[in-house]
C-alpha cells in the first residue's frame, strides 16, 4: 500500500528578480482505517505533494497553488509578471520577515507513515474490542495518521524544513437506554506510534470508563430549565472556550482598517480577573506544533492575556507591518492549497491555585460541562455540550441534557472566579480550527478546570 | 476483477479582500485520481493528488484487496452520462473589475464597515468510469462572493456577513443584496421581542438554519436505522405524521432543477431523482448506498457520498423543501417577524430540543423586506413542533437571486 514520496530537499527554485517571492513545498502522507460495527470498512493510503508560491509585487500578494512541481520556476515568473491589481497595501511587508535557515525536523526517528498498516489495524482493534456490549447500538473505529513535511524557501535566502506527525484513534459510538440515545466519542492520539502502544492499556481503561459513564448519562439525563447558572468547564471545554472566545479575537487581521478597535484593544486593557492568563505558542508539543510558521518565522510564546490584562496579539507579516508590531510565528496555512493567514497554534489558559475539589465546592447549584460537540465564537460564543452534569452543593451529581451554553466574551471573562491548579492539553487528532475557507487546521488547546459565576444555559 | 477510475479536477481563481480592498490573487489547479478495484465481494482503493499513474494506482488498489474489505455491491454498468452547470467563467481582469465595482459601491455607501474574505470562481469536474461500460461526467462552474463584514470599532472579530453563490454573479444584484442587509443591520430595531415569536429562516442549510435538518441528516441513514439507533426508528414505515403535513423534504439529484450531480459516488443514477425523506409530514425512505443496502438488507437509494480518497459511504445529499407559498410576503400575512441571519453553533439534542444562539437577528416587515436589527438572543424550540404544529410554511421564493434556498417560517421561543 505504500506510495512513493519525494525528497523535498532536492528541489531548487529560481526566484524572479526585483520582487520578494517565497515557495512552500509540502508533502503529506495520510493513512486511514475504518472499522464499522466490527467489519473492516476502509483502508486508505494517500500522498499529496504540492506547493504554494507567492510573490509580493507593488504591495499586493499573488499566489498560485499547484501540484505540478516541475512548473514552479515558470509559475513564479508568471506571478512576477502579473499586474492584475493596482499597487497599494504595504510595500515593506517582506522587510519584517527574518531570514532563517534551519532543518528542524524531529520525527524522522519514527515516521508514522512507515509503520505497517497491519500494526495500526491491530491497535485499533484493541480499542474496538471493548465496544461489544448490548447498550451500544452502532460504532465506528477510525484510525488516522498523518506525516507532513514542509520546506520554506524565499528569494532572500530562507530555507526552513520542518515536519509534523500525529497518529491515533477516534471511536464514535451510539449508546442507548430504552428510547434514549447518545452519540459520543473517545479519542487517543500522540505524535509517535510507539507512544500509543505504550499507553494502550491506559487508553483501553479510559475508554471502558467513558463507556460506562455514557451509559449512566443516557439512562438518566434530564433536560434543564433554561436560564443563567454557575458553570464549571473541564480542561477540554476550557480549552475550546479559550480558543473560541478569546483566541480568535487576538488574531490581528480582524483589527485591520479599524482604528477604533485598536484603541479599544489597547495593550494593557483589563480583560479578566488577576489570575487569568492565556498563551499561544507553536513551540509547544502537541497538535499545534509549529516551530516555524508558513512565512518562515519562528514560534513565539505570546501571552494574549497576562494577569487579566491584554498583553499581545497574533500576527502574520502583513498584520505586523500594518500595526507596527513584530511577527509572532502565527502565519499558517492548512495545506499547500492556501495562503498563510493569522491562526492560532497551541492556546491554553494557565493554571490557577485552587484544587479541583475547592473549585467545585464553590458551586451551590450549577452545571459541569465535561465534553462538547462543537464550539464557535464571535462577540458571543457558543459551546454545544455533550456530557454535562448538575452540581449540587459542590458535588457533581446527575446527568443533564443541554443544547448550548452561551455568553458574551467580555462579560464571561469577567465572570471567571476560579481556576484549578493543573493544566491539561488536548491533542486534536485530524485538526480542528476553521477560519474563512481553511478548515481543519491542526491546533492544540487546553487549560485547567474553569469556574464561571454565570452563563446562559439552554 | 473490475476496475473503476474516478478523477476530479479543480481550477479556481480567488481574489482575497483585506481592509475593503483586493489584496491578493490566488490561482489553484489540482488533479486528483482514485482507482477502486472490486473482486470476490471485496474492494481495494488507492488515490493520489497531482499527476497520477493509473497502473501504479491499480497495483496499490489491488494490494488493498488483501485487507478483505467487504464490498458486496455490484458496480454500476453500461451507462454514459454527461451533466453540467456551467456558469460564466471570467478572466482575472474581469473578476477584478466585478469585485472592484462592488467594493467601490459598498465602501462609498457604507464607510463604517470593513469588508474582507473574497470572491472565488471555481471550475470543478469529476468523472467515474469502469470496465463495465460506466462513464459518468459532471462539471460545474460557479462563483462565490463572500463578504465578512466588521463594523469599525465594534470589538467583534466580525459582525455580519453576506455570501452569494451562483452561476453568474451580477454586480448590481450583489450590491443590492449586501446593501439591503447592511441597511437593516445598521438600523436598531429596539428590544428583542421575547416569548413565542414568528421566525423566518433564510435557508435551512448553513449558518442560519442552526441545525434544524441535522437529525434528518444523521438519523435517516441506513446504518442508524438498521442498528436501531435512529431517533426516527419507531415511526419509520408507519403512517404517523411526525411533522406538519405541510412538510415535504426531498433528497434530490435532479440536475435539471438544482445545481447537483445526477449521479452519486457509486455511479448510481436514480430512476426518480427525488427521494422523499419526509412526505406530507410522514417519514419516508432511509437513504442507503449500494454497499450499505446489501449490508443492512435495505433498498439502495443512490446515496453514496464521500471524497475520492475513501470508499463511498451513505449520506444525505442536497435537501429541498416543497414550497407551501409562493412568496415570503404570503407567509407573513400582514405581520412582522424575526429573521435569524447568523446562528453561532446552534445544536439539536437527540430529543429534538433546539438551542440557537442568534448573533445577527433582523426584523422582517410585513412586505418581506428586512428593516432593522435586534441585539442577539437565544431561540429555543423542539424540532417536532418547529417543523410540526408551529410550522407556518415554506416559500418558492429564494433568499437571493443566486440561491437555491427558500424561506421557512415557524414559531420559536425567544429569550435574551
Amino acid at each position: 500500500m505504500a506510495q512513493p514520496t519525494l525528497d523535498l530537499g532536492k528541489f531548487q527554485v529560481s526566484f524572479p528578480q526585483g520582487v520578494y517571492a517565497d515557495v512552500r513545498l509540502e508533502q503529506t502522507v495520510d493513512h486511514r482505517i475504518l472499522i464499522r460495527d466490527g467489519s473492516l470498512d476502509d483502508v486508505l493510503s494517500r500522498v499529496e505533494t504540492g506547493a504554494l508560491l507567492r510573490v509580493l509585487k507593488d504591495g499586493r500578494w499573488y499566489y498560485a497553488s499547484t501540484t505540478d512541481l516541475d512548473r514552479i520556476d515558470a509559475q513564479l515568473a508568471e506571478l512576477a509578471a502579473s499586474d492584475a491589481l493596482e499597487a497599494g497595501g504595504l510595500q515593506d511587508v517582506a522587510d519584517l520577515l527574518e531570514v532563517h535557515t534551519e532543518d528542524c525536523r524531529i520525527f524522522g526517528d519514527e515516521p508514522v507513515d512507515e509503520v505497517e498498516v497491519e500494526a495500526k489495524l491491530a491497535l485499533l482493534r484493541r480499542y474496538t474490542a471493548h465496544l461489544d456490549r448490548p447498550d451500544i447500538k452502532n460504532w465506528s473505529g477510525h484510525w488516522k495518521d498523518q506525516r507532513r513535511e514542509r520546506r520554506f524557501l524565499s528569494s532572500r535566502g530562507a530555507d526552513v524544513r520542518q515536519d509534523y506527525q500525529e497518529a491515533g484513534a477516534i471511536i464514535l459510538f451510539s449508546i442507548a437506554a430504552g428510547q434514549e440515545s447518545l452519540r459520543e466519542f473517545f479519542k487517543c492520539a500522540d505524535h509517535r506510534f510507539s507512544a500509543l502502544i505504550e499507553q494502550a492499556p491506559k487508553h483501553e481503561k479510559e475508554l471502558c470508563a467513558h463507556l460506562d459513564k455514557c451509559a449512566r448519562f443516557v439512562a438518566s439525563a434530564e433536560a434543564v430549565e433554561p436560564g443563567e447558572y454557575p458553570v464549571v468547564l473541564s480542561p477540554r471545554v476550557a480549552g475550546v472556550f479559550a480558543h473560541e472566545s478569546f483566541g480568535h479575537k487576538s488574531e490581528a487581521d480582524f483589527m485591520l482598517g479599524d482604528p477604533a478597535m485598536l484603541e479599544e484593544w489597547k495593550i494593557g486593557t483589563r480583560i479578566g480577573p488577576d489570575n487569568l492568563s492565556i498563551v499561544d505558542h507553536g513551540g509547544e508539543p502537541g497538535s499545534g506544533w509549529a516551530p516555524y510558521d508558513d512565512e518562515g518565522q519562528p514560534a513565539h510564546k505570546t501571552y494574549l492575556i497576562k494577569d487579566g490584562l491584554l498583553t499581545g496579539r497574533l500576527h502574520a507579516a502583513y498584520t505586523a507591518a500594518a500595526l507596527d508590531e513584530a511577527c509572532t510565528g502565527n502565519a499558517r496555512a492548512m495545506s499547500f492549497r492556501f495562503e498563510p493567514i493569522v491562526r492560532m497554534t497551541t492556546t491554553w489558559i494557565e493554571p490557577g491555585d485552587l484544587s479541583q475539589e475547592e473549585l467545585f465546592s464553590g458551586v451551590k447549584d450549577g452545571f459541569f460541562i465535561e465534553t462538547y460537540k462543537h464550539g464557535s465564537g464571535m462577540s458571543t460564543f457558543t459551546i454545544a455540550p455533550s456530557l454535562a452534569w448538575r452540581i449540587k452543593d459542590g458535588k457533581v451529581t446527575d446527568p443533564v441534557r443541554i443544547a448550548v451554553i452561551t455568553g458574551t466574551v467580555f462579560e464571561t471573562m469577567g465572570e471567571i472566579d476560579g481556576l484549578s491548579d493543573t493544566v491539561e492539553q488536548s491533542f486534536k487528532l485530524g485538526g480542528g480550527c476553521g477560519k474563512f475557507e481553511q478548515w481543519p487546521l491542526s491546533v492544540g488547546f487546553g487549560g485547567p478546570y474553569v469556574r464561571i459565576r454565570r452563563m446562559n444555559v439552554a | 476483477m473490475i476496475r473503476e477510475v474516478i478523477t476530479a479536477n479543480t481550477v479556481s481563481i480567488k481574489l482575497g479582500l483585506a481592509e475593503s480592498q483586493i489584496s491578493s490573487v490566488r490561482s489553484q489547479v489540482e488533479e486528483e485520481t482514485a482507482v477502486r478495484v472490486f473482486d470476490g465481494g471485496c474492494a481495494g482503493l488507492a488515490s493520489a493528488v497531482g499527476v497520477a499513474n493509473i497502473e501504479d494506482l491499480t497495483r496499490q488498489a489491488k494490494a488493498g484487496l488483501g485487507f478483505e474489505i467487504a464490498y458486496p455491491a455490484v458496480p454500476e454498468k453500461d451507462r454514459r452520462l454527461e451533466a453540467s452547470h456551467l456558469g460564466r467563467e471570467r478572466t482575472v481582469d474581469e473578476l477584478v473589475g466585478l469585485t472592484q465595482s462592488v467594493l467601490t459601491a459598498l465602501t462609498s455607501a457604507f464607510p463604517q464597515y470593513v469588508f474582507s474574505d473574497g470572491l472565488e470562481q471555481t471550475r470543478v469536474g469529476w468523472r467515474i468510469s469502469n470496465d463495465l461500460g460506466l462513464d459518468l461526467r459532471y462539471e460545474r462552474v460557479s462563483t462565490q462572493a463572500s463578504f465578512v463584514i466588521k463594523e469599525k470599532g465594534s470589538g467583534s472579530i466580525f459582525d455580519t456577513f453576506v455570501v452569494s453563490e451562483g452561476l453568474d454573479l451580477q454586480p448590481e444584484a450583489l450590491i443590492e443584496s449586501v446593501s439591503s442587509h447592511l441597511r437593516a443591520f445598521g438600523t436598531p430595531a429596539g428590544e428583542v421581542p421575547t416569548g413565542r415569536q414568528r421566525v423566518v429562516f433564510p435557508g435551512l442549510e448553513g449558518h442560519a438554519g442552526g441545525g434544524i435538518l441535522q437529525l434528518l441528516r444523521t438519523d435517516m441513514v441506513a446504518r442508524a436505522v438498521a442498528t436501531g439507533s435512529s431517533v426516527f426508528g419507531p415511526n419509520l414505515g408507519t403512517p404517523e405524521k411526525v411533522f406538519s403535513e405541510q412538510l415535504t423534504v426531498h433528497d434530490t439529484r435532479d440536475a435539471s432543477k438544482w445545481r447537483v450531480s445526477p449521479f452519486d459516488m457509486e455511479g448510481v443514477v436514480r430512476a426518480s431523482p427525488d427521494l422523499p425523506l419526509v412526505q406530507d409530514g410522514v417519514l419516508g425512505t432511509p437513504v442507503a448506498s449500494k454497499r450499505d443496502a446489501v449490508r443492512y438488507d435495505m433498498t439502495s437509494t443512490g446515496s453514496a457520498v464521500g471524497g475520492l480518497a475513501q470508499l463511498p459511504a451513505t449520506g444525505v445529499g442536497k435537501l429541498v423543501l416543497r414550497p407551501t407559498a409562493e412568496r415570503l410576503v404570503d407567509l407573513l400575512d400582514g405581520q412582522a417577524a424575526l429573521m435569524p441571519w447568523f446562528v453561532a453553533g446552534g445544536d439539536c439534542t437527540r430529543a429534538g430540543d433546539l438551542g440557537m444562539p442568534v448573533q445577527v437577528l433582523l426584523r422582517v416587515e410585513p412586505d418581506g423586506t428586512v428593516s432593522g436589527s435586534y441585539p442577539g438572543c437565544t431561540m429555543r424550540g423542539n424540532l417536532y413542533q418547529v417543523l410540526g404544529e408551529d410550522l407556518i410554511g415554506i416559500t418558492a421564493e429564494r433568499i437571493d437571486p443566486n440561491s437555491e434556498e427558500p424561506y421557512l417560517m415557524t414559531h420559536m421561543t425567544v429569550t435574551t
